[in-house]
């Protein structure tokens, strides 16, 4: 029976069977039961010993801790055994063999997502039952209950996808200096103070909002999930997700599935080829397509009282620039190859289908058209909803300032960036992130500090603007037109910047690869 | 219609940023043969193997395996199953039992009971740990692992091994019971490519030979080839009395090319070019002459001594 189970589960996923038997040790397991059981029997004692209050709301207390612990435990340890373990396997070369067999990639990143964390998963999975019953008896709603652990599958699915795909960058570049543990330990950090946050803040807000959840624990504590007010419903593109159990579950799924299915296809393309770029320019506009939509849903809104937000023209104008911003960083570090790239791209690669067709879709041709691309889909968004909901209603000259501005300072970028992984250095991403970050703090900082500020100094638009921050009133007729020469002053250093590579890489093409001479 | 070979590159090339690793590599083997790949470090040996064992994509150039050319950026998995891969540095799962880490491999090649405890038997035969398949990894000494690590390579039934450097770092009865198994595997049928540092291992068992240098594949040819094409005979002389009217007598033989005197050893070594029954014939002369012969007898050049000799000074 047992030799029969074994065996099909090797069948389907020898990668599962091979965690199973490197971690499921009688001491492990031993060890992860006691400690499962010791933190139960805990945190019983705590609410046991509340002798002031009736049994009933002990019980709640005990269900609702335990709403809060069981995810963070999970996806913490979860994320640091999956982190750890990619980056051992790639320190010790033994993904390659793995890599080498004929099984598909996603099957072997199945095995690792679902055996890795083994021991978290068991100790997890003993607190479920106290859990449940703990939730029954203090009357916890049945639904919240079934939505719980159906958002917790799902989340941790696409948490742990998250981490492998870091496990597998990491192991593979210098993100970050350090060992291992201090990788694992960083994204685990990651995990623990951010995501499992953000996991609570959007299912408590929207997807078990409409579950009577938070009336069910406002009974036991008045202060903590008050009134229903209306500016705590949540619109989407003007539709409220929040106010209906399907919805609000249909949404936050599909968001799910659709974020997952992009990491994974990233993870079994880095999988394979782990000396690629982070992601293929198509999926870079599919996810900049996805994420855009997605947020700039929360902007489109019916009434000013909803999504936590007085006045979204500005406000919004404001946190869509910087998502953008963000947003473009992120993508063009993911899809800038590096120079082995390059060389190869500019020395052998053929280009039958021409050289711009090349700088759309191929993986080694430099990032610069596909960023524009990526910029073009982000603006077909950003415009209409600026014209429409944000500033550029009843200001356009202003909203196109900040499109231009942005678009701008991306592009000069990009063209840095680029340049930066064509060079022979050593650590291209530590350079480049050390070389933005100057850029992008150091003179707006310098400028306030001497209160070179546009609404004290009109002429200083120029610089805000070329340095991408054209924040500002506009109330005067000046600040416009010193806004215009620094739009100019953005394109002119483009075509200087792209002028340039384009020399660096005729370049770099020219000259002739050496053979490697040792010793 | 014959087989096609089992390994054949075009134009294979691979370069590293601003070095080139491996330059414009025409290469075929045949099914069944023992190819041994030679040349210094630096040469491109290592890069070419993991390129043959889908390991490294090229940068330019194809390569066919068993007659199905690989396809950059695809899983190629009918490819990957007929090729068994073994590194110089052999990592393995210090986690996992033998058994446990051979059934792994065996699994991710679509091996099914019962077929797959019956290879996992056999293979552990063939390298000799039938007594450690309960052992944790970690517990085997570096020839042992090795073995295993051999073990995980032909569990599949590939048709083409790849060997990078097999035997650095193995003690030398780790390394002749090595040799052993490989001569198994070739009897059964396997096409073996192998790249090594130490010629007297190829020398033993390889049926050709390939040489890099700088990235190139600069002599591919089979080992009897070779010996013809660039060894000369050697014949060792020694007498009980005085050599110096021996080698008076030697050098007017119209097929000794040179003559040497050996006066550590009381041998003279001559270049001969003659055919066997020239040989005989010289000996004959040499008894009738009354020359008191105690040895005579045909040294072969070592692999050695014939690429030092044809300029690839680099090789070991």
């Amino acid at each position: 029976m047992t030799f029969t189970f074994i065996n099909r589960l090797g069948n389907w996923n020898p990668q599962l069977l091979r965690e199973f038997r490197g971690r499921l040790k009688p001491r492990s397991i031993a060890a992860t039961i006691v400690l499962s059981f010791v933190g139960q029997t805990l945190l019983g004692l705590v609410f046991s010993q509340q002798d002031y209050k009736p049994v009933v709301e002990r019980w709640a207390g005990l269900a609702e801790a335990m709403i809060w612990i069981l995810p963070y435990a999970l996806f913490t340890a979860g994320s640091y055994y999956l982190v750890s373990d990619l980056n051992q396997e790639e320190k010790r070369g033994t993904l390659n063999f793995i890599r080498l067999s004929p099984r598909p990639s996603r099957e072997i990143l199945l095995g690792k997502m679902l055996g890795v964390p083994i021991l978290p998963y068991i100790a997890i999975g003993l607190a479920i039952p106290l859990h449940i019953v703990a939730g029954l008896n203090s009357g916890m709603p049945l639904f919240f209950l079934m939505s719980y652990y159906l958002m917790l599958a799902v989340g941790c699915f696409a948490l742990f996808s998250l981490a492998i795909l870091y496990g597998l960058l990491s192991s593979s570049r210098t993100l970050a200096v350090g060992q291992q543990s201090v990788v694992a330990v960083a994204f685990a950090g990651l995990t623990l103070f951010c995501l499992s946050p953000l996991y609570f803040a959007w299912n408590l807000t929207v997807t078990w909002r409409p579950l009577g959840f938070n009336e069910w624990s406002a009974q036991w504590d008045s202060y903590r999930y008050e009134v229903e007010d209306q500016r705590s419903a949540i619109q989407w593109f003007g539709q409220a997700i929040n106010q209906s159990a399907w919805l609000s579950h249909g949404f936050t799924l599909i968001v799910l599935i659709i974020a997952t299915a992009l990491i994974w296809l990233m993870l079994v393309r880095l999988f394979r080829n782990p000396n690629t770029t982070v992601m293929s320019k198509w999926q870079s506009y599919a996810i900049v397509a996805f994420l855009e939509a997605l947020v700039m849903g929360f902007f489109v809104v019916t009434s000013d009282q909803v999504n936590f937000a007085e006045s979204t023209a500005e406000a919004g104008t404001w946190l869509l620039y910087a998502f953008n911003f963000g947003l473009t960083i992120v993508i063009m570090l993911a899809l800038c190859p590096q120079r082995a790239s390059l060389l190869d791209w500019l020395r052998f690669q053929k280009h039958p289908q021409g050289i711009l067709r090349d700088l759309v879709w191929a993986d080694k041709s430099p990032a610069i058209v596909a960023i524009a691309i990526n910029l073009c889909i982000i603006h077909a968004l950003y415009v209409p909803w600026l014209l429409l909901v944000g500033i550029g209603k009843e200001t356009p000259t202003i909203a196109a300032i900040i499109v231009l501005s942005l678009t701008g300072v991306l592009m000069i970028y990009t063209a840095v960036v680029q340049q930066i992984f064509a060079l022979k250095i050593r650590n291209p991403y530590t350079w480049t992130m050390g070389g933005l970050g100057i850029w992008m703090l150091v003179p707006p900082i310098m400028l306030a500090i001497l209160r070179i500020l546009p609404d004290e100094m009109p002429a200083s638009m120029m610089i805000w603007t070329f340095l991408g921050y054209p924040f500002s009133d506009f109330a005067k007729p000046m600040l416009v037109s010193s806004a215009l020469v620094g739009l100019v002053a953005q394109l002119c250093v483009i075509v200087l910047l792209v002028w340039q590579f384009q020399n660096h890489l005729r370049n770099l093409s020219k000259a002739q690869a050496q053979p490697v001479v040792t010793g | 219609m014959p087989n096609p070979p089992v390994i054949a590159t075009q134009q294979l090339t691979k370069q590293f940023g601003d070095s080139i690793a491996v330059s414009q590599v025409d290469l075929q083997v045949q099914q069944g043969e023992i190819y041994g790949l030679i040349g210094p470090n630096g040469a491109g040996k290592t890069t070419l193997i993991r390129m043959l064992a889908t390991a490294e994509e090229p940068t330019l150039g194809n390569i066919a395996i068993g007659g199905y050319t690989l396809i950059q950026n695809q899983p190629n998995p009918d490819i990957k199953r007929r090729i068994g891969f073994l590194p110089d540095d052999f990592p393995l799962y210090d986690d996992l039992l033998v058994w446990d880490y051979l059934d792994y491999f065996a699994r991710l090649y679509y091996l099914r009971e019962p077929e797959l405890s019956q290879r996992l038997n056999e293979v552990l035969a063939l390298v000799d740990l039938e007594s450690k398949r309960y052992s944790p990894i970690s517990t085997l000494s570096r020839g042992m692992k090795q073995r295993l690590s051999l073990a995980r390579t032909i569990i599949h039934k590939p048709t083409l091994l790849l060997l990078d450097e097999p035997v650095s770092g193995l003690d030398p009865v780790a390394r002749v019971q090595f040799r052993q198994t490989l001569k198994t595997l070739q009897q059964q049928g396997l096409t073996i490519f192998i790249s090594s540092h130490i010629l007297s291992d190829l020398e033993d068992f390889c049926t050709s030979i390939g040489i890099m240098q700088l990235g190139q594949l600069v002599e591919s040819s089979e080992l009897r080839a070779l010996y013809n094409r660039e060894q000369t005979q050697q014949l060792i002389i020694s007498t009980m009395g005085d050599l110096v009217p021996v080698k008076a007598f030697l050098q007017d033989h119209a097929f000794v090319h040179e003559c040497k005197v050996l006066p550590d050893k009381h041998q003279i070594a001559v270049t001969f070019t003659g055919t066997d029954d020239d040989i005989v014939a010289l000996l004959r002369s040499l008894i009738s002459h009354n020359f008191p012969i105690i040895d005579f007898h045909r040294t072969q050049e070592s692999l050695e001594d014939i690429f030092i000799k044809m300029g690839y000074r680099q090789t070991s």
